[in-house]
This record gives structure tokens, sequence and C-alpha cells, in this order.
């Protein structure tokens, strides 16, 4: 089920960014990281900038991506309740 | 032994994730046609379902679409309804203000007799009104018909005593004066029939679309505006169309003035200016009272003068 969940936010994710539903993008993507792992938006993001021609210039949402995972790998630990 | 704690463990696949994150987005940088192509075979279902999303009619992707347009639409209403708001209360000043200046002026109030509509275009031949009320209640051969405060659509033309018909501006073969204002010119006015009249003026004065059309020989006199132009190169002339703000067949009540169509004498009106800028030189009801023997001669010298002055 968690498997299924998080296939359908990855699904989501993609969408609405290539929608350019921006906000419900960004609440997509902390949900999921907080489910899985942000390492997992990072090729879809390379993906999406390979798709617009982002290569061409400066692919931000790569960018983007690559630092909210760091950013998650450090807030997550200091965020979970450790038993 | 030392053994790698558990902090040590997590930094380790991060770092290793960043790096390769960072040596794709170089080869991407590198070869961006390979990364464009490799992402449009790979996201092709997703584009597909987001195509579907765009173009497709059926209900999910519609109610969100018509969503979105009503909340746009809705943004769009709010600020015509501010700017209109700001709008009525400058056309409120500009009224109180007309109304102040004509008063000033001397301008005469007149007086208007409420009528209903009994038969319109559709049951007369021409563009004829014919209205309820008749010589017995004032209406007078050639009095000016008004929808609205200042909308002038046409004229009186036959009196009985319990109805009376209004000739439409816009009746074939009617011609009149007309002043476009915005572009600021006087032109001829013809009748088309059916609501519509037309305003001719030369090839190369700018005519647009809104500008009213005044009847300057009734006043307050709006005929219309200006809603569509036919301008053909080749013709000598332009042509402006001018429809009624409301349409023939839903005006229901009229006003008609009581008095005829007075045209303003440029004379009468200079004269009465004059007078009133020679009023402002008047001081009335003025009165000296003698205060003391020290001010007695300059009493005596302004009550002098006062008669001199009050003195025709």
């Amino acid at each position: 089920m968690k498997l299924f969940l998080s296939i359908g936010l990855f699904l989501a994710i993609g969408f609405l960014l290539l929608q350019n539903h921006l906000l419900l993008a960004a609440v997509a993507v902390v949900l999921f990281t907080m489910r899985t792992s942000a390492a997992w938006l990072i090729p879809l993001a390379i993906l999406l900038d390979g798709y617009f021609g982002a290569f061409s210039a400066v692919p931000v949402l790569s960018l983007v991506f690559l630092l909210w995972y760091i950013a998650s790998e450090f807030i997550k630990p200091r965020l979970l309740v450790q038993s | 032994m030392k053994s790698p704690s558990r902090h040590n463990s997590k930094r380790k696949p991060v770092s290793k994730i960043v790096l390769i994150t960072i040596g794709v987005i170089l080869l991407g940088l590198a070869l961006p046609w390979l990364f464009s192509s490799v992402s449009r075979i790979i996201l092709a279902p997703i584009h597909a379902v987001h195509a579907w999303y765009q173009g497709s009619s059926a209900a999910f992707p519609m109610y969100f679409k018509e969503r979105h347009d009503l909340i746009s639409q809705i943004e769009t209403l709010e600020n015509e309804l501010a700017l209109a708001g700001v709008t009525d209360l400058t056309q409120q000043r500009l009224y109180d203000e007309n109304i102040w200046l004509r008063e000033l002026l001397g301008a005469p109030s007149e007086t208007r007799i409420a009528a209903a509509v009994l038969a319109r275009p559709a049951d007369l031949p021409y563009d004829l009104l014919q209205i309820d009320r008749g010589s017995e209640d004032g209406i007078v051969l050639g009095a000016p018909v008004y929808i609205g405060l200042d909308t002038v659509v046409g004229i009186v033309t036959d009196v009985a005593p319990r109805y009376a018909f209004v000739q439409l501006f816009s009746s074939p073969g009617f011609n009149a004066t007309a002043f476009i204002s915005g572009t600021n010119v006087v032109a001829p006015l013809e009748g088309r029939g059916g609501g519509v009249a037309r305003v001719r003026v030369p090839q190369g004065i700018p005519l647009e679309i809104g500008s009213m059309v005044h009847l300057p020989s009734i006043n307050p006199g709006v005929f219309g505006q200006i809603s569509y132009i036919e301008n053909l190169p080749s013709q000598p002339e332009q042509y402006g169309y001018v429809a009624l703000p409301k349409s023939v067949h839903s005006i229901h009540y009229v006003a008609v003035a009581s008095e005829t169509i007075s045209v303003a004498d440029p004379g009468a009106v200079d004269a009465n200016i004059l007078e009133l800028i020679r009023q402002q030189f008047v001081v009335e009801n003025l009165s000296f009272t003698p205060a003391s023997t020290t001010e007695a001669l300059a009493s005596s010298t302004a009550t002098s003068t006062a008669a001199t002055t009050t003195t025709p």
C-alpha cells in the first residue's frame, strides 16, 4: 500500500510540474519526502529538465531538487522521533 | 576495534548521490540534445496525460479548467467593479458640477413628462413610437424624447389629445447635424432605420468606437455611441454607425420634454455671463455708522464715496 501511494505521489509530482501547478507540486514533494526519500525525485527533475530543454541553459529543477534532497537529509533525522 | 557510527553510514550515500547528480547535470549540460530525446521518450505517457488534460472536454479536466477560468473571470470582474465605482464617483462629481455651472449661467431647468410606449417599430411601419400621453397631458409638437437622463432618441411629430407619435432619430431619411466627441468634429447624421443612424465624416479623421454622438440643437442631447466604423480606403468618406444605448424593442417608458427644442442664443448667454461678472463688483447692503470725532472726517468721506458708488 505504501509503495502504491509513493508511486502515485511520484507520478502526481511529475504531472503537476508539467501542468505548472507549483504549489500543489510542492505539497506533494513534501509528502513524498516524508514517506520515502527525496533522492527518487532527482531523476524525475532531470527528466523534466530534459523534457523542457533546460539543459541548454540552467537545469533549475534538477538543482532545486538536489538542494531539497540535501536539506531533507539534514532535516529528517531531527524531525523523526527516536523510539 | 573501531566501528563506523550510524551518522557516518548515512553521510556516505548522500554525498554519493550528490556527486552522481552533479555528474549527470554536467553531462546534461554537455549533451542537452541527448537528454531532451531521452526525456521525451521516457515522459511520453505523462505527456499523453498532459495533452489529454489540456484538450479533453471530459468531466474531470473540464471541472478544473472551468474552475480556473471562473476564478480568473471573477478577479477580472472585481477589478472592473472597483474601477466602475471610481468612474461612478467621477460621473457624479461631473454631473453635480454641470448642474452648478448651468445654474450659474442661468440655464432654465426643464420638466419632463413620463410616458409609456404603446407601440414600437415592430408594430408601426417606420421608426416610430406611440406614447400614451398627448396634448391634454402637456405634450407639444417638436418636444425631444429621452430615455434615461440625457439620451435623446427622437422628437414628437404628431400629437393627439391622448396619445402622440415620436419619430426616432434613426428613422430613414432623418437628417441632423451631430457633434462627435473624442474626434471633436461636426458631421451629418442620417437615420438608417431599425434603431441605427450613421455619421458621415471624410477620410483621414480618426473615428473611434465608443465616441459619443451629441445633437447640439437639443440640450442635453446625447444620441448614442459609435459602435461600428465602416471605412473603405477606396471611398471618399467613412461611416460611423450609432446604435441606441437601449434596443428600440425594449423601450417601455420615455420622458418627454415639456417644451420644444430651444436653440441656445449665444448672444443671450454672453449677456448673462456679463451680468453675473458685473454683479461680482458690486457689494450690496453696506451701512456705515459714525464711530468717533477723530474718524468723523474719514467716515464722512467714506459716506460720500459710498453715495457716489451706489448712485447709478
